[in-house]
């Protein structure tokens, strides 16, 4: 039972890496089915994981970008270069 | 001394992705997107002695980038002359159309949900405010960019479990900050 025990039942934090995991999509078979197991006894990581999945869609809705790196260089760059001819 | 300070060298880090979220639903053009953000860095660091402290960094920036929207519209419609005003009116021939023109468009609808959707893009960027710079850069990288595990903790020197813990993390002060501000 004891081994049984390890290999199906897990704690509340490894619960909550799963569920991060799952949300990137790279939690394993086992894992999610771990996790599964976790949720049908632990109301708080139910909650906890409804949560987690309310952002996920949240940050899929809002269709949010970054800029890419380079012109961000270039603008840090700018901005060094004329903040310091400001200040001379 | 005043409330709020100006601290130019970080902008790019803090705002960047912000401004740039804010201006492309708006322009719809990651060039003209780009060159207007670069012209409210360069107007804000004229402007910064006139900065009084009162608002934040973010919402004097955000002022300064609506007037260059505004302009930058201004501008291609001088550029195209006179506004085209288009009249539809209805013949014999065309009876029937012209009601079916009258209809409200499904377009408009998914217009209003862009905006409020890009509303809530805003909020969490600014939720992301108040965690830890490097952890939050770590989170959109992972979430916003989509980049590989592996790739970011080559990027940032972390190991993979580092990484989670910063993305659980990262998640439970978003959450609890869109909960508090947006839902």
């Amino acid at each position: 039972m004891s081994r049984m025990r390890k290999l199906f039942f897990i704690d509340c934090s490894e619960a909550a890496e799963c569920c991060d995991k799952s949300q990137y999509k790279e939690a394993k078979p086992l894992e999610k089915m771990k996790l599964l197991i976790h949720l049908t006894f632990c109301r708080a990581c139910r909650k906890f994981s409804s949560k987690n999945s309310k952002l996920t869609e949240a940050i899929k809705k809002s269709k949010l970008q970054t800029c890419p790196e380079e012109q961000k260089r270039a603008w840090r760059e700018r901005i060094k270069k004329e903040f310091a001819e400001d200040n001379v | 001394m005043p409330a709020n300070e100006l601290d130019p060298n970080k902008w790019v880090d803090k705002y960047s992705d912000y401004l740039f979220n804010y201006t492309i639903v708006r322009v719809n053009d990651r060039e003209v997107a780009n060159d207007l953000i670069s012209e409210t860095f360069l107007a804000a660091l004229k402007s910064a002695k006139y900065f009084k402290g009162e608002a934040s960094e973010r919402t004097w920036l955000i002022s300064i980038l609506k007037r260059k929207i505004i302009d930058y519209y201004r501008k291609i419609n001088s550029r195209k002359g006179q506004a085209e005003v288009k009249i539809n009116y209805s013949d014999d021939y065309n009876e029937g159309e012209w009601l079916e023109e009258q209809v409200p468009d499904q377009f408009d609808r998914t217009a209003e949900d862009e905006m409020e959707n890009n509303e809530l893009g805003l909020a969490i960027l600014e939720c992301l405010d108040s965690i830890n710079e490097k952890h939050a850069a770590i989170f959109k990288r992972k979430t916003i960019d989509g980049a590989d595990t592996e790739a970011i903790c080559n990027e940032f020197n972390i190991t993979p479990s580092n990484l989670w813990v910063i993305i659980h993390r990262a998640r439970t002060a978003l959450a609890a900050c869109l909960e508090k501000n947006w839902f």
